[in-house]
C-alpha cells in the first residue's frame, strides 16, 4: 500500500459506517420482522477487512463487537468474538476472494454471516437466549443478498473520494 | 475470546455506565417517532381534538369519583390493620417514563427508558403501564434505564390468584402474550379468565397490582401439574408510557413486627 493511501479518510468513513450499522440494527421494527434484519456490522466488517485488510483487522473488528455489544445489550464480549473471528476468516483470504464473481463472493459471506450468527448464540446461550438454528437462517440469507448492494455502494463512495 | 466470564463476573458498575453508552442510539432511532407523533399532534382537525377533549373530561370525572370511594376505604384498610397489629402498607410514589427502544435481540424482552439515576430510579425498580405490571428495572444509566419484562425468559414474578389468595409464580417463556404457571397442582381451584395479581413476596414488585389473566388450563391426569397459560395485562409491546414505582420501606419488619412490640 502506498502512501498516498487517503489520510484519515478511511477511518472516518468506517465509524460512520459503524455508527450507521449500529442505528439500523436497533431501529425499532415489528416483531415479526425483527429477526429477519441483515447483520449490518457483520457486513461492513467483512468489506472493510477484505478490501483495507492493512487497516482494519481482528482487533477493530474487536471493538467495533464490544461496541455493538454494549449498545444491544447482549452478553458482553459476544458479538467482539464472533467479529473477530470473521475478520479473521476475511484477513487469510481475502486475496482469493477480492477476485471472485459476485456470486461467488455471496455465498463466501452467506458462511462468514453464518458463522458469526452461529457464535453469537453460543454467547447468548450463557445468557439463557439461545435459539435454533433454522430461526436466523433467513435472516443470514438477507444479509447475504445485501452484499453485492453494499459492494456497489461502497465502491461508489470510494471512487467519489479516493481512498483505499 | 475468552472473554466468555466478562459477563457473569463482576462488571457491574460498568454495566450501568454502559447503559449511558448505549442510550443516545436508541434516542436517535426513537426520533423518528417522536417527529411523526408531534405531526399527527399538530394536524389533527379541531372537531377530533374538541371529540378527544369531551371523552377525557368524562373519563376523568369517572375516575375522580372511583378516587373519592377509595379515599375511605384506604383509611378503613388502614385503621382494620392497626387494629390486627399488622405491619402498615407501603406507600407507593411514581414517575412517569417514555419507552425509548427495545434491544434488538427478540428473544429478549428488555426495553430502555429515559429516565436514569438523576430522576431517582434505581436497580429491581418495579415498572407498571397503565393496565398492569412490565417489568423491573436491571440496569441504569445517568439519565436512561434498562427494563427487563416479566415476559422474558429469565423472569419469573410472585403472583397470587384473586379469587382465592393462591399464591404461584408466573414465569416467562419469551412470548409477548404468555406467561406460564409452574407447579400448579392438578387440584388447584383455577379457571379461565382468574385474575393474577402480584402477591408482594420477594419484596421486589409491590402487592396487588394486575399481572395477567388466565387463558388457558391444560389439566392432564397422568401428570402432577397442570399447565396454566395467563395473557399478561400490562400492553407489553404497545406502551408508550410506563410508570416507575418507589416503594417506600414499610416502619416494623412484615414478619417480626407483631412479636416485638
Amino acid at each position: 500500500m502506498s502512501d498516498d493511501d487517503g489520510g484519515i479518510v478511511p477511518y472516518v468513513a468506517f465509524l460512520i459506517m459503524v455508527a450507521a450499522g449500529i442505528l439500523l440494527s436497533i431501529f425499532p421494527m415489528p416483531l415479526e420482522y425483527a429477526a429477519l434484519r441483515p447483520q449490518w456490522l457483520c457486513l461492513i466488517i467483512i468489506y472493510w477487512a477484505i478490501n483495507s485488510p492493512f487497516k482494519f483487522g481482528v482487533v477493530g473488528a474487536w471493538f467495533v463487537g464490544m461496541f455493538a455489544d454494549i449498545v444491544f445489550g447482549s452478553v458482553w464480549g459476544g458479538h467482539a468474538a464472533a467479529l473477530s473471528l470473521v475478520a479473521y476468516l476475511c484477513l487469510i483470504t481475502y486475496q482469493r476472494v477480492r477476485r471472485h464473481p459476485m456470486w461467488q463472493q455471496t455465498l463466501w459471506v452467506f458462511m462468514l454471516v453464518a458463522i458469526h450468527q452461529t457464535v453469537v448464540n453460543w454467547f447468548e446461550g450463557l445468557n439463557g437466549y439461545s435459539q435454533q438454528a433454522h430461526h436466523y437462517l433467513i435472516s443470514i440469507i438477507i444479509s447475504a443478498l445485501f452484499w453485492p448492494v453494499m459492494t456497489l455502494l461502497c465502491s461508489v463512495l470510494r471512487r467519489r473520494y479516493r481512498f483505499h | 475470546m475468552a472473554l466468555v466470564y466478562l459477563y457473569t463476573d463482576v462488571f457491574a458498575p460498568l454495566k450501568n455506565k454502559a447503559t449511558d453508552i448505549a442510550s443516545p442510539f436508541y434516542s436517535v432511532t426513537h426520533f423518528p417517532k417522536t417527529v411523526s407523533l408531534w405531526f399527527s399532534d399538530r394536524f389533527t382537525s379541531k372537531a377530533r381534538l374538541h371529540q378527544e377533549n369531551k371523552a377525557l373530561k368524562t373519563e376523568l370525572l369517572i375516575h375522580q369519583k372511583q378516587l373519592q370511594s377509595m379515599a375511605s376505604l384506604v383509611a378503613e384498610n388502614i385503621r382494620l390493620r392497626e387494629l390486627l397489629n399488622s405491619s402498615k402498607t407501603l406507600d407507593d410514589r411514581v414517575l412517569i417514563a417514555e419507552l425509548i427502544g427495545v434491544t434488538p435481540n427478540p428473544l429478549e424482552h428488555k426495553v430502555i427508558i429515559n429516565r436514569g439515576s438523576n430522576d431517582g430510579a434505581y436497580i429491581g425498580q418495579p415498572v407498571l403501564d397503565a393496565m398492569g405490571l412490565m417489568g423491573q428495572v436491571v440496569h441504569v444509566g445517568d439519565s436512561s434505564a434498562q427494563v427487563l419484562l416479566i415476559t422474558d425468559s429469565t423472569h419469573a414474578l410472585p403472583v397470587q390468584l384473586n379469587r382465592t389468595s393462591e399464591r404461584f409464580v408466573a414465569e416467562g417463556v419469551g412470548n409477548l402474550n404468555e406467561l406460564v404457571l409452574r407447579y400448579v397442582p392438578n387440584t388447584t381451584d383455577i379457571q379461565v379468565g382468574d385474575m393474577l395479581v402480584s402477591s408482594g413476596l420477594g419484596q421486589r414488585f409491590p402487592k396487588g397490582y394486575p399481572v395477567a389473566m388466565v387463558s388457558e388450563i391444560k389439566r392432564d391426569q397422568s401428570k402432577p401439574f397442570v399447565r396454566v397459560v395467563a395473557t399478561p395485562k400490562a400492553r407489553l409491546n404497545r406502551s408508550r408510557y410506563v410508570l416507575l414505582v418507589f416503594d417506600t420501606a414499610p416502619d416494623a419488619p412484615a414478619i417480626g413486627g407483631a412479636q416485638f412490640e
